[in-house]
């Protein structure tokens, strides 16, 4: 039997649907081994890409602060460090982009497809 | 000159009208308006996105730091595409396959609460205006003076011009006359460039052997323009991270199918907008060495007509038809640069009014399409208007203090809680309440009293807060979560939300 004092409807005082709290839409989904090999796969990947990168700009911007006459010894030419240094920076950042869209493309994308299959997932 | 300027200008203004009454006959439902049906490709998002990015104070203010203050200016260049590989990364896809308007949607999709929902808002809001009123009074100065026109009539014609096209086009005008800008930006920038190397032989190290002959090895350090060791830091991480809290260029992943489209729109962005950035430390040197210091600063203080006076000078001087021709076109290019970001800083100002305070707080999404439309353009003028009472009582403002606040906000409030929403699952609404509010208030408050207000008396050195407010927003974030209340529906709906960020399907 289905009790009334449940219903929020029901009850004495009427509480307005937007002050209930709202109920789980689902349970934690128990993951599928094809969604962990995904979630595992970009940790292993994106981590040291952007890790690196990040890194290495930090780097370039302590060195413009706390080195400042090493950021200006010459490297070829007249060509001081730092400019060198920064030119780095936009080589890696295009390097680690056409890396990263790579991997999505060859290795994320097909992963992600094979977890929306074994999790029976709807678009 | 002006004369010619002012052709140009009428040419541009024409073209991006005809665009607009283009687009405002595909733009019926809310979804045209706001994301224009997801329609467009990854190369005319990642044009859009580059037109976007690439704004004013990219077009000018870059090339001038660099003509002024040298390394500095390519440091602060460099970060605006470091910027991108945390959202190419992190951000991009994650967001296209959990929002579909603004990032209150995320942020609500992930928390189901409203107050979530508004804590989103506010700091979008914040943000978006923040960036706004530079535009509107940089726009307001250049025009006033390349054109002469008096700044207020500048303001208010910047104003209409963005009211007209988001009004009316909604985001696919506003996405075209982005695509056309930058189209336009780009291939000035390219023949400056191939005009300023052909004075150097073709040698881009001949312009730093210049540059240094001219004004001593002094010029090319570092700290010319950012005084304090830990400026640059600062300045780089609220790029490179701050970025991903812009509301403007965020919601333009939402104008793609999915999120492979979105992802190959910041490739092409990162290519598109990088290589600019890459040869503003060029252009700027050039106009330094070839037009001069002196002459750039009687222009401007703050070496923005550094572009406009190299290209002006490459031409042929200011007596000579192509030296006219060239500053007038590169004039009304950074006319419709203005127009395009302000038109994308409004849309995502009256994206957060109209769709999520209106549509899903106030009205709990019992909207029809036609009212949702309707309220998204009453938005817009709302947010026009109040975008032309700023930009007029700002003149004479600093605006750079303005972009600083932009970004730190960005870096500090919504930078957090937008990576906190997709990747942690203790995160609730009381964390999302707090990382907002530390965030906002510590970025505000700490460059309230920092040297871009108060000088030399400043009480915190540093120009960009975001080196201590972005880690006291997180702090903000994991303190609040802690303090608040558990959320069990939505720390169980974190596993849908993990599974449809990552593959762009709901778990069935």
């Amino acid at each position: 039997m289905r009790s009334a004092s449940l219903d929020p409807s029901r009850t004495a005082i009427a509480v307005p649907a937007s002050a209930l709290p709202l109920a789980p839409t689902r349970p934690a989904l128990p993951f599928g081994r094809e969604f962990r090999s995904l979630l595992d796969l970009k940790r292993r990947t994106i981590g040291p890409m952007l890790g690196v990168t990040l890194a290495a700009f930090v780097v370039v911007l302590v060195l413009a602060g706390y080195a400042r006459p090493l950021m200006t010894a010459k490297v070829a030419g007249s060509l001081p460090l730092g400019y060198a240094l920064i030119a780095g920076i936009y080589g890696l950042c295009w390097g680690v982009a056409v890396l990263y869209a790579y991997l999505a493309d060859a290795r994320y994308d097909p992963q992600a497809e094979r977890a929306v299959a074994e999790q029976g997932a709807r678009p | 000159m002006k004369a010619l300027a002012l052709v140009i200008f009428a040419i541009i203004l024409g073209a991006t009208l005809l665009i607009t009454y283009w687009a405002a006959r595909r733009t019926k439902s809310a979804e045209s308006f706001y994301a224009a049906n997801s329609s467009l490709s990854p190369v005319q998002n990642g044009f859009a996105l580059a037109g976007d990015w690439m704004s004013a104070a990219a077009f000018l203010g870059f090339t001038g730091l660099a003509a002024l203050y040298g390394m500095d200016g390519t440091l602060y260049a460099a970060g605006a595409l470091v910027a991108f590989l945390p959202i190419l990364m992190l951000v991009a896809e994650p967001l296209r396959n959990t929002g579909r308007y603004t990032l209150g949607d995320v942020i609500a999709f992930r928390m189901r609460r409203p107050a979530a929902r508004l804590a989103a808002v506010v700091g979008a809001v914040l943000v978006s205006l923040a960036y706004l009123i530079p535009q509107m009074a940089g726009g307001g100065a250049l025009i006033k003076l390349l054109l002469g026109l008096p700044y207020s009539l500048s303001v208010v014609i910047v104003g209409l011009g963005m009211i007209v096209y988001v009004t009316f086009g909604g985001m696919l005008a506003t996405s075209w006359v982005q695509i056309v800008k930058a189209v336009l930006l780009l291939g000035t920038a390219a023949l400056i460039m191939l005009l300023l190397l052909a004075r150097f032989d073709f040698n881009p190290l001949a312009l730093f052997s210049a540059m240094e002959a001219r004004y001593g090895t002094a010029i090319l350090a570092p700290g010319n323009y950012l005084k304090h060791p830990l400026d640059q830091l600062s300045l780089g991480l609220s790029f490179a991270l701050g970025t991903a809290g812009l509301p403007h260029v965020m919601t333009r992943f939402y104008t793609v199918p999915d999120a492979r489209a979105a992802r190959r729109s910041v490739i092409w962005l990162m290519f598109l907008a990088g290589s600019f950035f890459f040869v503003t430390t060029l252009i700027g040197f050039g106009s330094a060495v070839l037009v001069g210091q002196d002459a750039i600063r009687a222009s401007d203080r703050g070496g923005n007509l550094a572009l406009p006076l190299l290209a002006q000078h490459l031409g042929g001087g200011p007596d000579s038809i192509w030296g006219q021709m060239l500053l007038a076109f590169v004039a009304a290019v950074a006319f419709a640069t203005i127009l395009a970001v302000v038109a994308g800083l409004t849309l995502s100002t009256s994206g957060a009014i109209a769709h999520d305070v209106y549509v899903n707080v106030i009205r709990r999404g019992q909207v029809s399409e036609a009212e949702q439309v309707r309220v998204a353009r009453w938005a817009t003028f709302g947010v026009g208007l109040v975008a032309i009472l700023l930009g007029l009582l700002a003149e004479g403002v600093n605006v750079a203090v303005l972009v600083i606040l932009a970004i730190s906000v960005a870096a500090s409030a919504n930078f957090p809680v937008i990576v906190l929403s997709l990747f942690w699952r203790r995160f609730n609404t009381a964390g999302v309440i707090g990382g907002m509010a530390t965030g906002l208030v510590s970025a505000v408050a700490l460059a309230l009293v920092g040297p871009a207000f108060l000088g030399p008396a400043a009480l915190f050195p540093i120009v960009n807060p975001a080196i201590l407010s972005m880690p006291l927003g997180f702090l903000g974030a994991v303190l609040g979560t802690y303090l608040g209340s558990r959320e069990a529906d939505a720390d169980a709906h974190f596993d849908a939300v993990l599974f449809q960020a990552q593959t762009g399907r709901a778990p069935a």
